[in-house]
């Protein structure tokens, strides 16, 4: 730790970190489970990770770590060791793995990051990410996977998205390849539409084939097709999975004929062309949103560090909280721990956010007085300095 | 009943408590049963399956012989042959299962490890189901009726599943330890290892290896260390390397350290696969097959053996 500590720090890392030095001297961060079986990471103003291989004995030696190096970020493996402290990898000898979704707003592709990039997020993807969660859990994780509400937890990240922790022990053993599986099902990759009961049948006196599929009631993933779906078609927005305008429209015209059909697993109401292919295509765009292959893989990864509930988020300031009811959990708002007393500094560049709730920006070479926690976000996107006139 | 089930499964608790308290009196007769069986599994990759109703006294031979076919591996001292000789165990005790009572093969199941519930439909937990299922597309848990964490199967699925356990679980038994094992053991394990080809030595591919895609490199290196390739990363690799310029006996070859190996059909479906001149899948097939580690910046794997390298499409 001492090479942490002695480097020369920037004014803005050196008040961030006193910052969440006190916090983290008065707060009462929860160790998880097992704490002397994982591995801790520490990150500081460069990077997410500076140090990494760390073993923390118990509760209240984290408590005692936090308030003393107050790092800027703090993930933890999900992963069991029985040497978490040894490197390389392979001698720490693993002995399990908690199973930990990633869900970031940067996946979904939404049309808002065209505006404020990666670095910012606005009401809107933090709106997209918590529903994409919600689908995680109540469409997959419950129905299909079984576990309870018990037994998912979930915290903010901290910024973007949201983790969704599986707190069960029989998943703990799960090979990479098995977790590779539960990835794949979520994300609808490598269905096989012949295997969703999707059919062509022959009728007398058309040249045509009927294309008959699954219902609603269906189980697994083809009852899943005609639900999302049918719900797609009722609120028009089949846009969402790439279905082109002008066959929108045609789908729409007969929405009512058309999920009426499908609750009798017939989908051939409305005429399309190719209307496999189409079909094919809607459903590969199905899934929960888990970013890209290379994300996937992490979510998969066994061994990945993710961020320690109630922790600090060394990009935003925000903490990331354990959410109690996703419904009506406001990030921008319940995630806020900082005060409000004033801080004068100077803003390069920023869109328009809110915190709690007040709105600020936009500012662009500005020098402003903000309350504590807006100035942190700031300081935190390094987007502004102090300013000590 | 009993008896007889454990002699399908030998590899049960029932059979072990069995064998500590039975006696077989001839002892010479027990250890050429036990031979043929190691032999008939390293050579031929099953053990010949008893469809014919015994007696006692013979049903009790079967389940002892399995007892000294573990002593007699354990003494041939080869991880090789000792998965081989578990996969031709895990064949036999599926046969038996597939045409078994729901009962007995519910029974089996329980012992290894495996819960089941029976509603229409085999029905195991999700966990038991990626831990058993062969990996290959046709068993892909996006494509299986999967709720509240059952994943339904029908018998044969459910067998399939119950073969990999039966072969894990014999292989985590074994080596035994072999410091009691008699004079006539050590003489029928001697026997044995004069009946059965060589161990396949790990075959150098006569390629320049930095030309593979790391796809091809893993499925080399699994190859190697002797794990059990599904048929799709089996015909993934060949195809591959046919594509790639190798002759047909040179794949062949490069297969025979695989311990389920059976040249026959190995020649067969390479032939096959030349025969057919299937092209090299992808690598978003490869992905979807779980066969795809790495992100090499190419649309198949052959475009990285041509040298088009690290251009990320991230």
């Amino acid at each position: 730790m001492e090479d942490l500590q002695l480097r020369i720090r920037n004014p803005e890392e050196e008040y961030v970190r006193s910052r969440f030095r006190e916090y983290y001297g008065k707060a009462d961060v929860k160790a998880p489970d097992e704490v002397e079986r994982r591995e801790f990471g520490f990150g500081g103003w460069e990077r997410k990770i500076e140090v990494r291989h760390l073993h923390v004995g118990n509760a209240e030696e984290l408590k005692g770590k936090l308030a003393m190096e107050a790092p800027l970020f703090i993930s933890y493996s999900v992963a069991y060791y029985e040497f978490p402290d040894m490197r390389p990898m392979e001698r720490k000898n693993w002995l399990g793995a908690d199973v930990v979704f990633d869900l970031d707003s940067d996946h979904l592709g939404l049309p808002c990051r065209k505006r404020h990039g990666t670095k910012w997020v606005c009401d809107e993807c933090l709106a997209a990410v918590k529903d994409e969660s919600a689908k995680l859990i109540e469409q997959f994780l419950i129905p299909d996977f079984g576990f309870s509400k018990n037994e998912i937890e979930v915290n903010f990240s901290g910024n973007r998205g949201y983790h969704v922790h599986i707190r069960d022990k029989t998943v703990k053993k799960l090979s990479s390849y098995a977790r590779r599986e539960v990835v794949d099902y979520l994300t609808g990759t490598g269905i096989d539409f012949d295997s969703m009961d999707f059919r062509n049948v022959a009728v007398s006196g058309r040249k045509e084939k009927k294309l008959l599929g699954p219902s609603p009631s269906n189980p697994a993933w083809p009852g899943r097709i005609a639900r999302l779906v049918s719900r797609l078609v009722a609120e028009k927005r089949l846009a969402e999975v790439g279905v082109e305008e002008k066959d929108a429209k045609r789908i729409y015209k007969k929405s009512e004929q058309f999920l009426k059909s499908v609750r009798e697993g017939n989908w051939d109401v409305v005429k399309l062309e190719r209307k496999e292919e189409f079909w094919r295509n809607v459903v590969g765009r199905l899934g929960v949103k888990l970013g890209d292959r290379i994300d996937q893989n992490v979510t998969a990864d066994a061994s990945k560090l993710i961020r320690l509930p109630d922790s600090l988020h060394g990009e935003s300031a925000l903490l990331a909280k354990r959410v109690k009811d996703l419904n009506s959990f406001d990030p921008l708002k319940e995630a806020v721990v900082f005060g409000d007393q004033p801080v004068r500094i100077k803003i390069k560049n920023a869109p328009e956010f809110r915190l709690g709730e007040l709105t600020f920006g936009p500012f662009k070479s500005e020098e402003k007085e903000l309350p504590e926690y807006a100035a942190l976000f700031l300081l935190c996107k390094k987007e502004a300095v102090l300013w000590k006139s | 009943m009993e008896l007889s089930f454990c002699s399908k499964y030998p590899f049960t608790r029932e059979a072990k408590e069995l064998m500590s308290s039975a006696k077989v009196d001839d002892e010479f007769q027990l250890n050429e049963l036990a031979k043929r069986r190691v032999v008939a599994a390293i050579k031929d990759g099953k053990i010949p399956f008893v469809s014919i109703e015994l007696d006692d006294s013979q049903l009790l031979m079967q389940v002892a012989s399995y007892a000294v076919s573990r002593v007699i591996i354990s003494l041939l001292k080869s991880r090789y042959y000792t998965n081989r000789y578990a996969i031709a165990e895990a064949k036999r005790a599926g046969s038996y299962m597939q045409s078994d009572s729901d009962e007995n093969v519910l029974h089996a199941a329980k012992e290894l490890g495996v819960e089941c519930e029976i509603d229409g439909s085999y029905g195991v937990k999700f966990q038991d189901y990626l831990r058993y299922a062969p990996k290959s597309v046709d068993y892909k848990l996006v494509n299986k009726k999967l709720a509240k964490g059952i994943v339904r199967l029908r018998r044969d699925g459910f067998v399939r599943l119950l073969e990999e356990a039966v072969k894990m679980k014999i292989e985590s038994e074994l080596p035994l330890n072999t410091d009691n094992a008699t004079a006539a053991m050590k003489n029928a394990a001697d026997a044995v290892k004069a009946g059965i080809p060589k161990e396949p030595m790990p075959i150098n591919v006569p390629l320049e290896r930095g030309e593979f895609p790391p796809c091809i490199v893993k499925l080399l290196e699994d190859l190697k260390t002797v794990e059990n390739l599904n048929h799709t990363a089996r015909w993934a690799l060949a195809v591959y390397l046919l594509n790639a310029g190798m002759k047909v006996d040179d794949v062949v070859r490069i297969f025979s350290t695989s311990p389920d190996f059976d040249e026959r059909v190995t020649r067969y479906q390479t032939e096959h696969a030349m025969k057919r001149g299937y092209k090299v899948p992808t690598c978003s097939s490869m992905d979807s097959y779980g066969l795809c580690v790495a992100d090499c910046g190419v649309k198949s794997p052959l475009g990285y053996r041509r040298g088009r390298v690290g251009r990320s499409t991230a």
